[in-house]
């Protein structure tokens, strides 16, 4: 739902570094040499510090977010919107559900290492299962054959595990090209990429089809997979919104149970 | 061992064989139904927000190309920084390879060319045979900063001018691209569907006035529909606010616990996939699970309104720099906070914008009139003895429409007698994509 990529990608180590360096410089933005508005806080509610907290999520970092925003916005709308376009356009739409459980297939990886790092095998089991079962039967992951036969795909990222050990979310942060995160996620999200470009077995990724995974297919794939356009919300207040909506998104995937299998009666 | 070109070949075999049995058989008991009106839900509420389930949709052939383009309406004056991203108006065309009638379809509140009603719309008029140009609503922002001469969304004989305004550009490219007009027809939802009411008579006013060159006398739109309009938007605003207080007694304070009672209850249950409210099927799902109150369906109804209308009102007074909730000093850019600003427009209804910003930018041109006149104004009824005589205008509704205050449908009925389509229930546009509501409105435009 929101702008979120998964998969190697070394810019993003680098671009958190600058975020942390450029982020102490942020909140400058002193309100007093502005005319006050005739309807304000003030104006419209008894309480004005409560009446602040609608929608609200703490951002220490916004005016370094606000600029990476407008970025992710450009990078969207000259880059990554008119590729997928091009994407949609030549590729036919079977092919591209091939290519989404390709891609989502390796993810698996990632998931099986942090359900275990989580202690949970009732995620464990069936995202092995899974990885075992798409990577034969399913062509190496071009069809999620699991699925059909009851297998939900889990959730779990480095992220989520930071959380179940504990790790509060940090500072909203918006990453270049990836969106709106947190401290931990970002964290989480550079880990989970450490993790699948050096920890999988090279007894896996000998395989001949495994050796197109890192080209442009993937980022493109990516961006596909997400329906969100910047600015299609047309409200001024976008940035809020997404901010609120992406966290609140986020946590809810954190918390919810993991889906349990069906078995076909 | 296996050569690469041999896997390869081995899987596109499997890609191809399964790619032919993906075609769905063709239904054929849908296009019998077609007339047959049997919308699920009659709690208007529950209709408004899960929409249309698909086992009842109209099947539109998914094919249409949308092609999204965007106009320089007026010359010069730039808009502030934060802006940035809305420098063009957007509007989206459907096309016909021949000659064809030409349908402009208007957006209700907030809602831009490419909103869910509007594509639904777009495929339904254009699988008719219809040339169809989607545009934006006057209140939309994309709209008030690009198209709007006063960018005061919301005075009817205004809007009408601006709407009508782009609309010409829009025509003159088509033809300039030589696309093949026949006659003109018009439509539109919501507060879509009253805005048409005054574009097709400010048409009619200015076709024959010597201002207009010879080859522009006016469109003479052929056909209008209304669909579900407001009668006055001053009632339906009354009625959309009383939703938000019936939800949320304590306003907007309450908001953020509101939300997260609902998000925690959606939580409870397992899922891999990400929420997708664009589904109606996930969105009934969803429903079922959470089983919502009438009053907390108000309040989300009346949520969905609010934040519509705070976007109207913070472009508004950016645009104009009234001053008014943003301060008429301090630059719009893409890195100012406005968190404040969201929690005061969160917390300012239409009638305040009515009050505040529009009556001071009319009522000194109006000498004599008041307030209530210009509340009162935002009714078809005082272009009711017009519209009564107009045969080209119907219009199609709800029995149980939830934005009509008591005694409106009333009202309607007697403005357009006959040429009214009502039908039992389906709320506030719930039944739009209903197969026979879909039909009715292609066979209007087509008959």
């Amino acid at each position: 739902m929101l702008p979120r990529f998964a998969g190697p990608n070394p810019l993003v180590p680098i671009s958190l570094v600058l975020l942390l360096a450029t982020g102490g410089c942020s909140g400058s933005s002193g309100t007093g040499q502005y005319e006050p508005p005739r309807r304000s806080l003030d104006t419209v509610s008894t309480d004005p510090a409560q009446a602040r907290d609608v929608l609200l999520v703490s951002d220490p970092l916004e005016g370094a977010n606000r600029r990476v925003y407008k970025f992710n916005a450009q990078l969207d709308q000259y880059v990554l919107v008119p590729v997928v376009d091009a994407y949609q356009f030549a590729v036919p739409s079977f092919l591209r559900r091939r290519v989404t459980s390709f891609f989502l297939n390796l993810g698996e990886i990632s998931i099986f290492t942090n359900s275990v790092l989580q202690a949970s095998p009732s995620k464990a089991t069936p995202t092995l299962g899974r990885f075992m079962i798409n990577s034969t039967f399913g062509l190496f992951g071009l069809f999620d054959v699991a699925t059909e036969l009851g297998i939900p795909r889990q959730i779990a990222d480095f992220g989520q595990t930071l959380a179940v050990w504990g790790a509060d979310t940090g500072p909203y942060l918006v990453l270049p090209a990836l969106g709106p995160s947190n401290m931990r996620d970002a964290v989480g999200t550079a880990v989970d990429w450490a993790t699948l470009s050096f920890a999988i077995p090279s007894s896996i990724l000998d395989k001949t089809v495994y050796d197109y995974a890192p080209t442009g297919l993937q980022p493109t794939d990516a961006r596909y997979r997400i329906p969100f356009r910047y600015h299609s919300t047309g409200s001024p207040f976008e940035y809020e919104l997404v901010r609120y909506a992406a966290t609140v998104a986020r946590k809810i995937e954190i918390n919810s149970p993991s889906p349990l299998p069906e078995f076909p009666e | 061992m296996i050569s690469r070109a041999g896997i390869l070949s081995v899987a596109l075999c499997l890609l191809l064989a399964a790619g032919c049995a993906q075609h769905p058989p063709a239904d054929q008991a849908a296009s019998d139904a077609a007339s047959h009106y049997d919308y699920p839900f009659d709690n208007p509420w529950t209709a408004t927000v899960l929409g249309t389930p698909s086992q009842f949709q109209a099947q539109l052939p998914a094919d249409a190309r949308i092609d999204r383009r965007t106009l320089r309406v007026f010359e010069g004056g730039e808009a502030p920084e934060g802006f940035w991203h809305n420098d063009r108006l957007q509007y989206s065309t459907l096309l016909q390879d021949g000659e064809a009638p030409l349908v402009f379809v208007i957006a209700g509140t907030g809602a831009d060319d490419q909103s869910r009603h509007m594509l639904m719309l777009g495929q339904a008029l254009h699988a008719a045979g219809l040339h169809v140009v989607l545009l934006p609503s006057p209140t939309h922002a994309n709209f008030i900063v690009n198209a709007s001469a006063t960018h005061l969304p919301g005075y009817p004989e205004s809007d009408a001018a601006d709407l009508l305004n782009v609309m010409r550009l829009v025509d003159n490219r088509l033809r300039e691209s030589s696309v093949g007009i026949s006659r003109y027809y018009l439509t539109g939802y919501s507060l879509g569907g009253w805005n048409a009411a005054y574009v097709a008579k400010l048409d009619e006013e200015q076709a024959g006035h010597p201002r207009q060159s010879v080859e522009r006398s006016g469109f003479g739109f052929e056909r209008v529909l209304l669909i579900n309009p407001p009668l006055s938007v001053y009632h339906s605003v009354k009625e959309i606010d009383a939703m938000l207080e019936r939800g949320l007694p304590d306003g907007i304070y309450g908001l953020d616990a509101f939300l997260n009672r609902a998000l925690a209850r959606l939580a409870a249950y397992p899922s891999a996939d990400a929420l997708n409210f664009q589904d109606p099927d996930f969105m009934v799902a969803a429903y079922q699970r959470m089983r919502p109150t009438e009053d907390q369906l108000a309040a989300v109804i009346g949520l969905a309104f609010r934040l519509a209308a705070a976007n109207l009102v913070l472009t508004s007074d950016v645009m104009t720099q009234a001053g008014y909730i943003f301060p008429r000093n301090r630059p719009f850019l893409s890195k100012t906070p406005m968190s404040d600003y969201l929690a005061v427009a969160l917390r300012t209804s239409l009638l305040d914008y009515f009050d505040d910003m529009l009556a001071e930018n009319y009522l000194p041109r109006k000498p004599g009139r008041s307030r209530r006149d210009l509340l009162d104004g935002t009714s078809l009824a005082t272009i009711g003895e017009w519209l009564s005589h107009q045969d080209r205008i119907w219009l199609i509704t709800n029995q149980d429409d939830i934005i009509l205050a008591p005694g409106d449908l009333d009202e309607l009925l007697r403005l357009f007698g006959p040429r009214t389509r009502i039908f039992p229930n389906g709320g506030h546009m719930g039944n739009l994509q209903h197969r026979a509501v879909t039909a009715f409105i292609t066979d209007y435009f087509t008959r």
